[in-house]
C-alpha cells in the first residue's frame, strides 16, 4: 500500500489485523483490556461515510468546488488516481456547461457504495440544448471549448442520459470507480 | 487550489517556462493566457514551455485553452512545448477524445528543454574529460554546470 492510499474504508480491516496481532503478541491476561481500548478507539475514529451532496452552481468558482467535492467523494469510495480523474473531469464538464449555457443550476454528486460508482447529475433551468444530436455526434464546435464536453462525459460514463427542453436540462452520468 | 494562487512565468536560458499548478480555474487560466502572451511579445523567447505536471485536473475546456495559448504563441514567433502530462490526465483526455492539436509535447521539463535545444554538460562528464587530459578532477565552480544553447 503506497502512502496516501489508506482510507477510512480500510479501518475495519485494519482493526481485525490489529486484533490478531494483539492475540499473538500481547501477554495473556491483558488481551481483554487491549480489545476494549481498541473498540473505544474505533468508535472515536468513526469512518466518514460518503453521502449525497449537491453543489450549487452560480459563479465560475463553483466549478472548482464541484470538482473538489467530486474528487473527495470518489476517493472516499476507494477510487484510484485514474478513476478519480475521470469522475473529476466529468463533473467539471457538466458544471461548466451549466455555468456557460444556463448561468446557474446545481450538480448532484451521489456516491453508490454498493456498485462503487459515482452518479453525477447536473440540473439547470436554462434554454436547453438546441441540437443535442449534433452535440453528441461531435458535429458541434463551441466558441469557448472544443464542443466536446458533453460528448466526452458520455464517453467517460457507464450510464448517460440527457433530458433537455426549453424549460431546462438534466444530465445524468454514472462513472465506474 | 484557488484563483489567488499565482502561476509564475519564469525566464530561463532565453525560454519562457510556465509551471501550471493545482486546480486551475477558468478565470485564472484566462488571466494566465493573456499574461504569457504579453511576456512573449515583450521578451521574445525562443521557446515557451507549458509544464502541466502539477495540474490536478484537465478537462476539454482547459485543454482547449492550453492549445489555443500554444497556437497563439507560435503565431507570434515562439516555439511552444507542452510537457508533463500525468498518466491519469493523458488517459482521461484520450477517453474524452480531445487532444492538444498539433502542439509539440514532451515527457517532462527536461525533455522539453532538450527539444528546444538546451543541453546540459554534466559535471561528471567534464570531470572524466579532465582526468583523461591529466588535469585536476576538480573543475572550477563556474565550469561544473555548463548550459549550451
Amino acid at each position: 500500500m503506497a502512502p496516501g492510499e489508506l482510507l477510512p474504508v480500510h479501518l475495519p480491516g485494519l482493526q481485525r489485523e490489529f486484533e490478531s496481532g494483539v492475540r499473538l503478541f500481547v501477554q495473556s491476561g491483558h488481551e481483554d483490556q487491549v480489545f476494549e481500548q481498541l473498540a473505544e478507539l474505533a468508535r472515536l475514529v468513526k469512518a466518514p461515510v460518503a453521502t449525497d451532496e449537491s453543489v450549487p452552481l452560480e459563479i465560475e468558482a463553483d466549478i472548482v468546488h464541484a470538482r473538489q467535492r467530486t474528487r473527495a467523494l470518489a476517493l472516499l469510495l476507494g477510487a484510484d488516481e485514474f478513476t478519480a480523474q475521470r469522475a473529476l473531469t466529468a463533473a467539471s464538464e457538466l458544471a461548466r456547461n451549466v455555468i456557460l449555457y444556463a448561468k446557474r443550476g446545481r450538480l448532484d454528486i451521489l456516491p453508490r457504495s454498493a456498485t462503487r460508482t459515482l452518479f453525477l447529475r447536473s440540473v439547470d433551468r436554462g434554454p436547453g440544448i438546441a441540437d443535442l444530436t449534433a452535440v453528441l455526434d461531435g458535429r458541434y464546435k463551441s466558441r469557448t471549448g472544443l464542443g466536446k464536453g458533453l460528448r466526452g462525459v458520455r464517453r467517460l460514463s457507464t450510464h448517460f442520459d440527457v433530458q433537455t427542453s426549453a424549460a431546462g436540462t438534466t444530465v445524468e452520468a454514472e462513472i465506474a470507480l | 487550489m484557488n484563483d489567488s494562487v499565482r502561476i509564475p512565468i519564469i525566464e530561463l536560458w532565453g525560454q519562457l517556462l510556465v509551471p501550471l499548478q493545482g486546480d486551475v480555474g477558468d478565470a485564472q487560466m484566462h488571466a494566465l493566457e493573456v499574461a504569457v502572451l504579453e511576456r512573449v511579445r515583450d521578451r521574445g523567447p525562443e521557446g515557451l514551455v507549458l509544464d502541466v505536471s502539477g495540474v490536478e485536473m484537465m478537462d476539454s475546456h482547459l485543454c482547449a485553452v492550453l492549445g489555443r495559448l500554444a497556437t497563439a504563441a507560435r503565431l507570434m514567433g515562439t516555439r511552444p512545448v507542452i510537457c508533463g502530462l500525468s498518466p491519469a490526465i493523458a488517459l482521461t483526455l484520450e477517453a474524452l477524445d480531445v487532444d492538444l492539436g498539433d502542439v509539440e509535447t514532451a515527457l517532462g521539463l527536461e525533455s522539453a528543454l532538450v527539444a528546444l535545444g538546451i543541453s546540459v554538460a554534466h559535471a561528471d562528464a567534464r570531470r572524466l574529460d579532465r582526468e583523461a587530459l591529466g588535469l585536476s578532477p576538480h573543475a572550477e565552480a563556474h565550469e561544473t554546470l555548463e548550459v549550451t544553447r
